[in-house]
């Protein structure tokens, strides 16, 4: 899974959790204050409908007592129902159950307000009459003088039972009323007894109200007594507990949901951390052997240059870098093999820690493949003197051996105390190689920087040269000791710079060789040599390296020209230099058989300069030998010389040499000495020097500059 | 659960504090809360004749605001001299009543204003009539929109607005208020006609704060009255003979300004009101002393203008 799907994941999960954890609470929130308003409201129905039957009771039992009471009761009861009916809690299909009920109870009131108002009438008349009809007697007391007393006892006997029914709400006491008020009914009064007839008609009323009303009153009472309301409010309150609990238990069922994602979520960060940990631990691993690595020479122990480098971008001042260089590394490895040299190295640096290991202020470096270095760290007093003293004696002790085999060590030192030290040691350590001292200390004022950017100005130059076209082929001529004629040149390359100035060859050679443009030049030289000679009849001469004949592109253009102008090419003489390494030894043979097929002639160029393997020469099978400078130079005034000239002179015949030439002919002297010696050619200042221009003619002597 | 618990206990407590038995009459209040810009429209409302069929009839034109809420007339006359067969009842104090008209058909006064505006025999309007009538009247218009918003005003506003100014009509500050209130000694004649109220059966039905207006009673519970089918009794209502001669039993309050009495205005002076429940009603004759009596407690009842009449 990609990074950024896990940050999504986690973010989706806990936008989840946190959604349904306040889904949850919000529920829960919800479902507590509804729960609690909700029974709240029920309980209070149950106690305002409490309080309506203790009205009713208290209104039938009291004689007068206020209605308002009970419609006040039955209102409160209404708002509190339809309240319930109306609340957003009760409209959730759980609680269906409850709002039916509700209804049902709201029908049953309505069903006992009407109960209660034909009570309110039933009631009012009943009590009257039964206050009055006591009262009555009373009223018409003065009246009963002439009554009989079976009247008075008929009417006593009314107002008995008519007191026993209505305080005992039982109509079984009518027909005996009835019995009694038929008999009252009987009863006739004469004039006399206006009054006795007016109570009767009266009394006889309110005892009819009795015979009227007094079922009704009962039936009345008993159905406001079975409207079960109570009850319905009672199953009201029960479903709504259960349906809460159901809800309650749905809510839990969320919270266990909740629970389990934000355990799931946690145990996934766990395992991202713990993940995470793991590769983070494998990477630090990984850093920390990359690290050694790079700061670490694996071979020695000792830091690298990496390491030198980096310590080295804080610039610190007052330190120095000795710079020990095994000079003859490369030799030693090539002779004794890998294991003398692997082994020389390590030899190197137990001895570099064994002596300066312990110096808190120095640190060891494995700088390059055969350099050391110690960096000296806070140059106070004589510390840099005793230091440096240290390691020339360290380098001047250093004894290898291997295999029994005491192997020479040869080193030399480079000093410096300028940042960047391992760029200043790097140029002075350079320095020692053109020198061949042992110990250089760089100095800025040794002109070292200013070398680099002599190089860099002079492969410049080449540069534009090469674009300008101002690379030119020079013509010195050879001359022929046995005509006296010049009928030879050796082409060589100059290069003008922008003003027309030659530069001196010794310099740009040099950087063309750093920089590989050596073979690019001695194609233009080829090129614009068989284009100069191509009308003549001369012979030429061109310097041909043997890197240029491991080059493609030279041999290519050279194959080339020789193909398209086997005429030129016959004058042609190609000088290999005696004193470069023929490394590849097959390669160049088969290119001297190569161009010899197509006439061209072969020279060996300063011959007796270097390491002279005569075996080699010969079989390189070359047509022609130049002396180097070395040999003919001195030759008037050194007898060895030209002792060993004549011996070569006689060597080369004998191995069948068609022709010697002698370099740095530079007087009319040397040319005689060179002459009577029986050398075929003669090149050098005195001969000429080299010119942008050809001349064909006989040998005059040294010509006017 | 335990929640329950603790409502079942806190309900539990509410029981506990169930009021006592409240006496059989109560003072009125001396204000009722009312919005005062619906009852200022209200009354303007009230007295406007061109809320009726033949405009000339207006809810006072019945129901006079310096006459105890009622007329002198037995029963109301509507538009183009239409008689009703009804003696119009007093709006004061309408708002204690439990229900509104002589058989109680509207539950409360808003209800109650749609009927005689509907009515053929008293004012006599269509819903659509009304409300154009509203409408054109920039006074109302804005009035109406004052109070209720964009809109055009219908008939609900309308008797939302004159419920309110009913509302405000009430009359504090009774003799029998005051006295009830601890205030005043109530003089002797008043005093025993008080307890002859009491004793006599009076208050059986006229009982609590409207003195009255709390229930449903025969007129004939002792010796019965002719019932008449055009009368308007609960029987109009229901067709059932037991709600035969059953009418609401009106407020006493201002009755000494109110008559004639009864539904149909028969009784023309308090002692005949009197005399007629006493016989029809309580099954006993009245002497002229108890009569007195209870006239003058009667007289105890008239209570003070309506402020909303007397203020500026």
């Amino acid at each position: 899974m990609k990074f950024a799907h896990k940050i999504y994941l986690a973010i989706a999960l806990a936008l989840a959790v946190g959604g349904l954890f306040f889904r949850a609470d919000h529920m829960t929130g919800h479902l507590l204050a509804d729960h609690a308003s909700t029974l709240n409201t029920l309980g209070e129905m149950q106690r305002l409908e409490g309080a309506l039957d203790r009205q009713l009771m208290q209104a039938a039992f009291q004689l007068y007592h206020e209605y308002d009471s009970m419609h006040r009761l039955l209102a409160g009861i209404r708002a509190h129902a339809e309240g319930l009916q109306g609340s957003p809690s009760l409209q959730q299909k759980a609680f269906a159950g409850v709002r039916q009920l509700l209804d049902r109870y709201q029908a049953q009131i309505d069903e006992k307000e009407q109960r209660i108002l034909e009570f309110a009438t039933l009631n009012s008349v009943i009590k009257n009459s039964t206050t009055h009809i006591p009262a009555l007697s009373h009223r018409y007391l003065s009246g009963f003088d002439t009554i009989d007393q079976a009247y008075l006892a008929e009417v006593a006997r009314v107002t008995s039972v008519v007191f026993i029914a209505a305080r005992s709400f039982d109509d079984d006491f009518l027909r005996e009323l009835s019995a009694s008020i038929e008999r009252l009914r009987g009863f006739s009064f004469d004039e006399s007894q206006a009054r006795a007839r007016e109570f009767n008609a009266m009394f006889l009323a309110h005892a009819g109200v009795f015979v009227r009303y007094l079922p009704r009153y009962k039936a009345v009472s008993e159905q406001i007594r079975a409207i079960a309301s109570g009850a319905t409010l009672d199953l009201a309150k029960t479903r709504f507990l259960a349906a809460s609990e159901r809800t309650a238990a749905r809510i839990q069922r969320i919270g266990w949901g909740l629970a389990a994602a934000f355990v799931f979520s946690i145990g996934l960060i766990i395992f991202f951390l713990v993940f995470m940990e793991r590769q983070h631990k494998e990477l630090a691993a990984l850093h920390r052997s990359f690290q050694r690595a790079a700061t670490q020479d694996r071979l020695t122990g000792l830091y690298t240059r990496f390491a030198f480098e980096r310590a080295q971008q804080v610039e610190i001042p007052q330190q120095a870098l000795f710079l020990i260089n095994l000079d003859n590394f490369i030799r030693i490895n090539d002779f004794y093999g890998h294991a003398a040299g692997d082994g020389l190295l390590r030899h190197c640096a137990a001895a570099l820690r064994t002596r300066f290991g312990r110096e808190s202020d120095l640190e060891l470096f494995r700088l390059g493949g055969d350099e050391f270095g110690i960096l000296c760290r806070g140059l106070r007093g004589d510390r840099y003197a005793v230091v440096k003293d240290q390691v020339v004696g360290f380098a001047a002790g250093l004894r290898f051996s291997f295999r029994d085999h005491a192997i020479p060590v040869e080193t030399s030192i480079a000093i410096s105390t300028e940042p960047p030290l391992l760029e200043k040691a790097g140029l002075a350590l350079r320095q020692i190689e053109h020198t061949r001292t042992r110990l250089v200390e760089y100095r800025r004022e040794a002109g070292m920087e200013a070398q680099v950017e002599q190089n860099l100005r002079m492969l410049n130059l080449l540069h534009g040269a090469i674009r300008d076209d101002r690379v030119l082929p020079y013509f010195q001529p050879i001359l022929n000791n046995h005509t006296g004629r010049i009928e030879k040149y050796e082409c060589l390359v100059r290069v003008h710079d922008e003003d027309g100035n030659l530069l001196p060859p010794g310099w740009f050679l040099a950087v063309a060789k750093q920089a590989r443009l050596y073979g690019e030049l001695t194609c233009i030289m080829l090129r614009k040599c068989f284009e100069r000679f191509r009308h003549t009849h001369l012979e030429f001469h061109i310097n041909i390296s043997v890197e240029d004949i491991q080059d493609p592109k030279v041999t290519a253009v050279l194959h080339q020209l020789l193909q398209a102008e086997p005429q030129t090419g016959e004058r042609l003489t190609l000088e290999i230099l005696e004193s470069e390494e023929v490394a590849n030894y097959e390669a160049v043979h088969g290119f001297i058989c190569g161009v010899k097929r197509y006439g061209c002639k072969l020279a060996l160029d300063d011959f007796g300069a270097g390491y002279s393997n005569l075996a080699q020469v010969l079989r390189l099978d070359v047509d022609n030998i130049k002396l180097d400078a070395s040999l003919v130079r001195d030759i008037v005034q050194n007898p060895d010389l030209e002792f060993l000239m004549r011996s070569l002179l006689e060597m080369f015949r004998a191995v069948n040499i068609q022709a010697v030439t002698a370099e740095f002919v530079h007087s009319a002297e040397v040319l005689e000495k060179v002459k009577t010696l029986g050398v075929d050619y003669a090149q050098g200042y005195y001969i000429g020097k080299p010119k942008p221009d050809l001349v064909d003619r006989p040998f005059q002597g040294q010509e006017a500059v | 659960m335990r929640l329950a618990q603790k409502v079942r206990w806190l309900w539990v407590c509410c029981g506990l504090c169930a009021v006592a038995a409240a006496a059989p009459l109560a003072p009125l209040p001396q204000q009722l809360d009312y919005h005062q810009a619906k009852a200022q429209l209200g009354l303007r409302l009230f007295v406007d004749p061109k809320l009726s069929a033949d405009g000339r009839v207006a809810c006072v034109s019945c129901h006079l605001l310096d006459a105890g809420g009622a007329e002198s007339k037995t029963v109301s006359t509507g538009v183009f001299q239409r008689q009703g067969r009804m003696n119009a009842p007093s709006v004061f104090n309408a708002a204690f009543n439990f229900r509104q008209f002589w058989n109680g058909r509207a539950l409360d006064l808003q209800e109650q204003a749609l009927g005689p505006l509907h009515s053929r025999l008293e004012m006599d309007m269509t819903e659509d009539a009304i409300e154009a009538y509203l409408n054109a009247q920039p006074y109302y218009r804005q009035a109406f929109e004052a109070i209720y918003g964009q809109g055009p005003a219908g008939v609900d506003q309308l008797t939302d607005v004159i419920a309110e100014f009913q509302k405000a009509l009430i009359t504090p500050n009774a003799r029998f208020d005051r006295f009830l209130r601890g205030e005043i000694e109530l003089s002797a004649a008043e005093q025993a006609g008080y307890l002859l109220f009491k004793s006599v059966g009076c208050v059986t039905c006229h009982n609590g704060i409207n003195i009255g207006g709390n229930s449903y009673q025969y007129l004939g519970a002792v010796h019965p009255v002719e019932h008449h089918p055009e009368h308007g009794d609960l029987y109009q209502r229901t067709g059932r003979e037991f709600d035969k001669n059953r009418f609401k039993v009106p407020s006493l309050r201002n009755v000494a300004l109110t008559a004639p009495y009864l539904h149909d205005g028969r009784a023309a002076t308090l002692g005949e009101a009197l005399d007629t429940m006493a016989y029809h009603n309580l099954g006993f004759r009245l002497d002229p002393d108890q009569q007195a009596s209870l006239v003058a407690f009667l007289n105890a009842l008239t209570g003070e203008t309506p402020r909303i009449l007397t203020e500026p």
